[in-house]
Order: C-alpha cells, then sequence, then structure tokens
C-alpha cells in the first residue's frame, strides 16, 4: 500500500520543480522569439541544445498579392535569418492576411445578379461565399488568386471605393511556433515526472500541470490552424449600391419652349427681303 | 412715216404704264391706302390691322419653294417666331405659301401673316400685321378671304 503522506521533502522539489517547468513551455526564450515577443523567463532551466528549433515549414501558407509588394513565397512558411550552420539563409517569408473591400454602384434592379456573378467569379478562382446579405456578399478566394479575383470584381460594377488591407502576422505565427515546440517539450518532461511520482498526491500535482500544459498546447495548435487559413484564403467583400433614379422635377408653371433660331443662312443679295415685316407693313406714313 | 413710228410708241409707253399691279379684294371693314413705294396694294381698319400686296421681280427666277424659305428664313432671323404653315390657293388656282408670325414690338405681341406666290417673272407677297388683340377670329377669316382674292393682275 502507498503511502498517502508525502514526504515534505518530495512535496518541496515538485514544488519548484513545476513551476520551472511552466516557464520553459509558457513562453519562446530570447533567443528563438519573434521580434517584439515577450522574452523568456530569467529562471527557465532549459538550455540552449534543449530549446525547439524555428518553426519548420508551414504546408499551404499563401503567396501575398504582388500589388502589396509582398513576396511570393509560394506555400514556404517563415524562415530564420541563419540557418543551423550560420550561412545566411533567404529573407523569410511574410504572412500575410489580405482582406479586400468594393463597393460599387450597379443598375436599379441588378443588385441580386451582380452579388451572384461575384460569387461566380470567386467559385472560379477557387474560392467560395462566406457570407451574403441584400447588398452586399463576402467571399473567401485563395490568397495567390487574391488580385486577380479583385480586378475580376472590379469589373462587374461602377467601383466607386476599394480597399485592401495587409496584416502581417509572420512574428505572431513564429511566436506561437515556438511556444508549441517549448510545451511540447515540457509536456514530455512531465510525462518523465509522472513516471517517477511517489505517491497519489505527487500523480495529482504532476497531472494537473500536465492537463494545463495539455490545454495550452490546444490553443496554440488552434491559433495556428487559424493563422494558416487566414493567410491561405483572403476575404473579400463586396457591396453594392443600386444607381439612384434620375429624378426630374416637373416644373408647376411650364414654360413653352422657344424654337430655336434657325441655322445660319447666307444672306440673299435681294434688297426687298429686308423691307419685310410688320414694322413696315403698318408704317402709314 | 416719222408720225407713225412717234404713235407706236406713245402706244407702247402707255400700255405699260397701264399694265396692272396684283391687288386683292379688302375685306368690308378695311379702306384702301394710297399706293406706298415698297406696296401695290394696302388697306387697313379702324383697328390698325392692315393688310399689304408686294410684286417684286424674279430675278433670281427661284421656285415657290426657294422664295417661301428664303422668306421665312429672314424673318425668323429677325426674331419672328414662327406659329403656323400652310398652303393657300387664290381663287384664280394659284397655290402659294403662307407663314404666321408672332413677333414682340413695344411690348405687345404683333400678329403677321405673309403668303408668297410665284410666277416665272413675278415674285408676289401678300401680307397682313396688326395688334394680336385685335386678330380676333372673325378678323382672322376676312384676312384669309382677302389672301385668296388675290388677282396677279
Amino acid at each position: 500500500m502507498p503511502k498517502l503522506i508525502p514526504s515534505a521533502r518530495r512535496i518541496g522539489a515538485l514544488a519548484c520543480l513545476l513551476p520551472v517547468l511552466a516557464a520553459c513551455g509558457g513562453a519562446p526564450s530570447m533567443a528563438e522569439s519573434a521580434p517584439g515577443a515577450p522574452p523568456a523567463p530569467m529562471g527557465g532551466a532549459m538550455g540552449a541544445a534543449d530549446m525547439p528549433q524555428p518553426s519548420p515549414a508551414q504546408p499551404g501558407m499563401p503567396a501575398a498579392p504582388a500589388e502589396m509588394a509582398a513576396p511570393r513565397n509560394g506555400g514556404a512558411a517563415p524562415q530564420s535569418a541563419k540557418t543551423a550552420g550560420g550561412e545566411r539563409a533567404k529573407a523569410p517569408q511574410p504572412l500575410v492576411v489580405y482582406t479586400g473591400e468594393l463597393g460599387m454602384l450597379v443598375a436599379e434592379g441588378s443588385v441580386a445578379s451582380t452579388l451572384d456573378a461575384a460569387i461566380t467569379i470567386a467559385e472560379e478562382q477557387g474560392g467560395h461565399i462566406a457570407g451574403r446579405g441584400n447588398d452586399f456578399v463576402k467571399v473567401k478566394v485563395p490568397s495567390a488568386s487574391f488580385r486577380e479575383t479583385m480586378s475580376r470584381l472590379e469589373k462587374i460594377g461602377e467601383v466607386t471605393n476599394r480597399s485592401v488591407t495587409a496584416d502581417d502576422v509572420t512574428a505572431e505565427f513564429k511566436d506561437l511556433e515556438v511556444r508549441l515546440e517549448n510545451l511540447k517539450a515540457t509536456r514530455k518532461r512531465i510525462e518523465e515526472l509522472m513516471s517517477r511520482a511517489g505517491n497519489l498526491t505527487e500523480l495529482f500535482v504532476v497531472e494537473k500541470e500536465l492537463e494545463r500544459v495539455t490545454t495550452e498546447i490546444d490553443v496554440i495548435q488552434g491559433r495556428l490552424r487559424f493563422l494558416r487559413d487566414s493567410t491561405s484564403m483572403s476575404v473579400i467583400t463586396v457591396r453594392t449600391t443600386a444607381k439612384p433614379k434620375p429624378v426630374l422635377a416637373k416644373d408647376p408653371n411650364p414654360q413653352p419652349q422657344k424654337e430655336p433660331p434657325p441655322a445660319r443662312t447666307i444672306d440673299l443679295p435681294v434688297s426687298w427681303l429686308s423691307g419685310l415685316g410688320v414694322d413696315e407693313l403698318l408704317e402709314l406714313n | 412715216m416719222k408720225s407713225l413710228a412717234l404713235v407706236t410708241l406713245l402706244c407702247a409707253a402707255a400700255l405699260a404704264g397701264c399694265a396692272k399691279a396684283p391687288t386683292l379684294a379688302a375685306p368690308d371693314d378695311f379702306a384702301k391706302l394710297e399706293r406706298g413705294d415698297s406696296h401695290a396694294f394696302r388697306a387697313t381698319n379702324a383697328s390698325g390691322v392692315v393688310i399689304g400686296v408686294r410684286s417684286e421681280s424674279n430675278e433670281l427666277q427661284g421656285s415657290l419653294e426657294f422664295w417661301s424659305s428664303a422668306l421665312d428664313n429672314k424673318l425668323r432671323k429677325s426674331g419672328y417666331k414662327r406659329v403656323a404653315t400652310d398652303a393657300v390657293t387664290t381663287r384664280a388656282g394659284l397655290t402659294g405659301k403662307r407663314f404666321r408670325y408672332e413677333v414682340e414690338r413695344g411690348g405687345r405681341t404683333t400678329e403677321y401673316w405673309i403668303g408668297v406666290f410665284v410666277t416665272a417673272k413675278d415674285v408676289v407677297v401678300v401680307e397682313a400685321g396688326g395688334d394680336t388683340a385685335f386678330f380676333d377670329e372673325a378678323t382672322e377669316k376676312r384676312v384669309d378671304e382677302a389672301f385668296k382674292s388675290l388677282e396677279l393682275g
């Protein structure tokens, strides 16, 4: 029968070790964190050799639209500036979430058909509808065809406003990847500790920490999936406005239209024509 | 022989002088005015509605269409507003073209009718004018009859 009361020495050792493990998985190290990411706690127990490598290539990463001057990465994930051997690698490819919005005037009565046309274009580009209202439609298209889709959509109406936003999530992506690797390493260590747990209390403490780390891993993996999807598919919103009918104000007292003067004609060399008219006719003297 | 030539010449001159100018039958309430420099015939009623006839040489050998267009262009360029156009035929069977205009004079609207009849030698113009207020239906009818009574002479 195992001992139910752990020795004070063991509990104390676990209590010291777990925060350290938690700190290892909770944040990236100074060396690997993305610019702007919070540094790892100073008390981290991991050495440089234990630190996870930068993120591996991510399949399905989108190409940046050319109009945004972002280089096409052809699906490559962000890379470190230097390889393990210290050689300079290619510049990291940015991971950018593109969002486009088009406002356009369309003929009265053709709002629905214009929105249908926008959906058709999106589907032809490999995308799909993401939402629709009375006067707008939201479509998702592969980021690689974002620019071409925008160009095609601009032709289905009289564009009144156009906007494209690019949200660079490269730093966040790298940061999450590093944190994920660290957490996985932490989880492995906790699992090792579990096998060495001497009693139920120790087991309970370690298991609780394992659960926390696992939950955090799930959250990070979810966020990475979301970023991966956002960068591979771009959202374009098309908003339509029916052209207003020209309003012709009715004149309550319409003036009779004046007949335009005759076109320029030659003056015939006939002197008596000049004498025609009421003035000479009515002249009695 | 000499006297015969002289007599012949005098007779020719007399015949030329007696060549009849175009005229028309003025309505009963119109009085004939003295023949002026430009008009071969003129008559007026008491309200100042005047009917006149001119006879000019068809020196350009123009057709009815030519002269009617020339008159219409001239008058419209002078500010006359054309309100009606029709064909008019005299009792003698000569067909002409008639225009009806309105023109502002001294703050009043004046009615002005002009008919043109064309022969190979002459362009005969019949005119009628007066304040619109006096161009009532009865007057219009009498003026219309006067146009149709034109005789070229």
